[in-house]
């Protein structure tokens, strides 16, 4: 029985779409699409209604070919499935808030005493501008100088740097500086490079004056802005406006730019040719 | 109530109960009732204790660990926990035991067995020896009492010994020594000291602090190279939890990053660290080259998720009981158990890492999983038993052909800064 197969050439694509769904549902996974079986239940459309039934492994594959092709079809035309990934660094001083930033932007919580970051933290979150997603895949890193040693593996591919200092303490400024240098020379010439100067809600204790770091963000080509991880002022912003910034960078140079759920490694297999439609 | 459904009492009826003799879980339903069924069971393995639970088909569960840390987990976490401690509880028997046989301090008399470049050279081969070296292997693996840990450690990472050399004063003149200074170290280590564990009320209470400040601050006067680390504020805390006294933990400390682990660690560009990444990088290679094979197609590096696990011992990632059954064997074999490790925890998830296709999911994997390793036996079992077997000998090597490499990479890296400072 292997109407699920007669089917392929001639539905509507939403119809496709629910077929071929059950399909990669199936047997997407690589452990149970297994050569060597010859015949697999499938949800198959018998002319009147879905049932459970048998296909055969070319059918599943079949199957699987129209849902790769068909979800590539739906993300370019669609628009909305296109998610851009990018990949952000953290930069700047040891307890300039690097962490606390991330956590308030990622979660939207902040706690007084943030556990010391080792080595890195990744963290993911996915930002809306214009129609487009931008997903960001934020390394943190450990602020500490002897781990600075460790920062090029982070750094290294970024489309974005955030770069953090203390407004109440102006040795983080002077570190940022010193990371801004280093990235301009060793990153990306279209890495972002963003200035957070956190703690913002501490205006008492201020050391830094937003025209100083203004005029040095001018002069560098930098994006400032002043945040508190702690009252969320400009948190969201600085990430929204970094996602804006990369959704007019043109082309999309990320081959994994497109997400879909289906698997790049299912290369289409001759036994597909049936359904070129 | 709650507390008596955990007790090991009712877990093992069910276990006997089922007839593959799998430590399966029973269905949720039945567990329920069969606790409210016996409201007196209670255990006499002080099961942890629950604080707040929601008796619905999931138990998410908050509860304190054996050293005072709040873990929040489900059901099955509780059980596999309580599980784990009856087996450690029966352990604790073989080394009482072993103690009533073969004298209170048997674990002392050990060949000094030491591999140095040519092979291995064995000082003493007294039969009763030996056989005591290879008990206390396979003991220490299986865990050590935590009422005997501290006593173990000291004498089996060598500790004891490094404290006989120095006069008994010297902690105390240590610590009076770096009173009324000020250091960039010290500066660091306070800044530190509320950011360590801070969820731990007796590392958050005033007391905790000032005896962890006290042995950081101890061991950056020992050790200016090294000074302080960050890293070393969780290594310290999980000491002194451990071991009870500050001076204890200090030594400890001092035993472990001059003896146990590599050296260079923790210095001011981690040079030891970076070495011991690119060595874990050649063995997942050698020893899953599989999930080796599929990460680099993704591009991703391992070390970026592995540098944390080894600065800070898994401290900060495995549950505190799981990463102290892993410093067990960690002080008695030396820092290739780290790598054993480190290996397990990708092999015990090849499968899911092999079918994620983002460097995000990977991580996830690691994070989620590692979060939640309650059973340090199966973690052992498979650093020790699947990994294959890897002498502190071709690790050693292997560090040797790695160290130019970092030390070039370093230096580079060191003038290529220098060269931007100059232009500015």
């Amino acid at each position: 029985m292997e109407l699920g197969l007669d089917f392929l050439g001639c539905g509507s694509r939403t119809t496709l779409a629910l077929l071929s769904w059950s399909a990669e549902d199936r047997y997407g996974g690589r452990q149970r699409g297994r050569k060597g079986h010859r015949f697999y239940l499938t949800e198959v459309f018998d002319g009147d209604s879905w049932s459970l039934g048998w296909t055969s492994w070319g059918a599943a594959l079949g199957l699987r070919w129209h849902y790769y092709h068909g979800a590539q079809r739906t993300a370019m035309v669609g628009g909305s499935n296109q998610i851009k990934n990018a990949k952000l660094v953290l930069l700047g001083d040891v307890g300039t808030g690097k962490s606390s930033l991330v956590l308030r932007f990622v979660i939207g919580q902040f706690v007084e005493f943030q556990q010391s970051t080792i080595g890195a933290a990744f963290f993911s979150q996915v930002v809306s501008v214009n129609g487009e997603s931008v997903k960001f895949e934020i390394w943190d890193t450990a602020g500490q100088e002897r781990y600075h040693s460790l920062a090029p593996m982070y750094y290294r591919g970024a489309a974005a740097a955030v770069v953090v200092y203390d407004i109440t303490n102006s040795a983080t400024f002077t570190r940022a500086k010193k990371w801004v240098q280093e990235l301009q020379a060793q990153g990306s010439s279209n890495t972002i490079i963003a200035l957070a100067g956190n703690k913002a809600d501490l205006l008492e204790a201020r050391q830094v004056t937003t025209e100083e770091a203004q005029t040095y963000a001018q002069d560098n080509g930098l994006y400032l802005m002043e945040t508190s991880a702690k009252t969320a002022i400009n948190v969201n912003d600085i990430f929204y406006e970094i996602a804006k910034r990369l959704t007019q960078v043109k082309p999309v140079q990320n081959p994994q730019g497109m997400t879909l759920t289906g698997r790049p490694d299912d290369k289409p297999v001759a036994a597909a040719s049936c359904c070129s439609s | 109530m709650y507390r008596s459904f955990l007790s090991p009492g009712i877990r093992y009826q069910f276990l006997e109960d089922s007839e593959d003799g799998t430590f399966a879980t029973p269905p949720k339903r039945s567990y329920w009732i069969a606790a409210v069924a016996n409201p007196n069971a209670r255990s006499t393995t002080a099961p942890a204790s629950i604080t707040t639970s929601i008796p619905e088909t999931t138990f998410p569960v908050k509860f304190e660990d054996l050293y005072g840390f709040t873990v929040e987990g489900n059901i099955d976490d509780v059980n596999v926990l309580n599980e784990v401690r009856e087996r450690v509880r029966r352990q604790g028997r073989v080394w009482w035991e072993l103690e009533a046989s073969k004298g209170v301090n048997w674990y002392l008399q050990q060949p000094q067995v030491s591999w140095n470049g040519d092979g291995i050279r064995v000082s003493s081969l007294k039969l009763s020896k030996l056989t005591n070296t290879f008990m206390l292997n396979k003991l220490v693996r299986k865990g050590i009492p935590p009422v005997l840990r501290p006593k173990v450690w000291l004498s089996v990472s060598g500790a004891a010994k490094k404290r006989s050399t120095v006069p008994e004063s010297y902690y105390d003149e240590l610590i009076t020594a770096t009173q009324g200074k000020v250091t960039p170290a010290m500066r660091q280590i306070d800044h530190d000291l509320p950011r360590t564990f801070p969820t731990h009320p007796w590392l958050n209470s005033p007391e905790g602090q000032a005896s962890l400040r006290r042995v950081l601050v101890g061991y950056s006067f020992r050790d200016s190279d090294v000074g302080y680390c960050q890293g070393l504020n969780y290594v310290a805390a999980l000491l002194l939890l451990v071991m009870k006294t500050e001076e204890d933990a200090f030594w400890m400390l001092a035993v472990l990053l001059e003896n146990v682990l590599v050296s260079d660690c923790y210095n001011d560009n981690l040079s030891g660290c970076h070495v011991e990444q690119r060595v874990f990088r050649d063995l997942l290679a050698k020893k899953c080259p599989r999930i080796a094979a599929h990460l680099e197609a993704m591009g991703f590096d391992v070390t970026i998720v592995t540098t944390e696990w080894f600065l800070c011992l898994f401290a900060k990632s495995l549950p505190s009981e799981t990463t102290l059954r892993v410093w067990d064997v960690l002080f008695n074999e030396g820092a290739k158990v780290l790598f054993h490790v480190a290996l397990a925890i990708f092999k015990m998830n090849e499968e899911v890492i092999l079918n994620a296709q983002q460097i995000g999911e990977v991580i996830h994997i690691l994070q989620s999983t590692i979060h939640h390793m309650y059973d340090p036996d199966e973690l052992l079992r498979v650093a020790f038993d699947k990994i294959g077997s890897m002498t502190s000998n071709t690790i050693t090597k292997e560090r040797k052909k790695q160290e130019p490499a970092v030390i070039a990479e370093l230096d580079q890296r060191l003038r290529r800064l220098n060269t931007l400072k100059t232009n500015e």
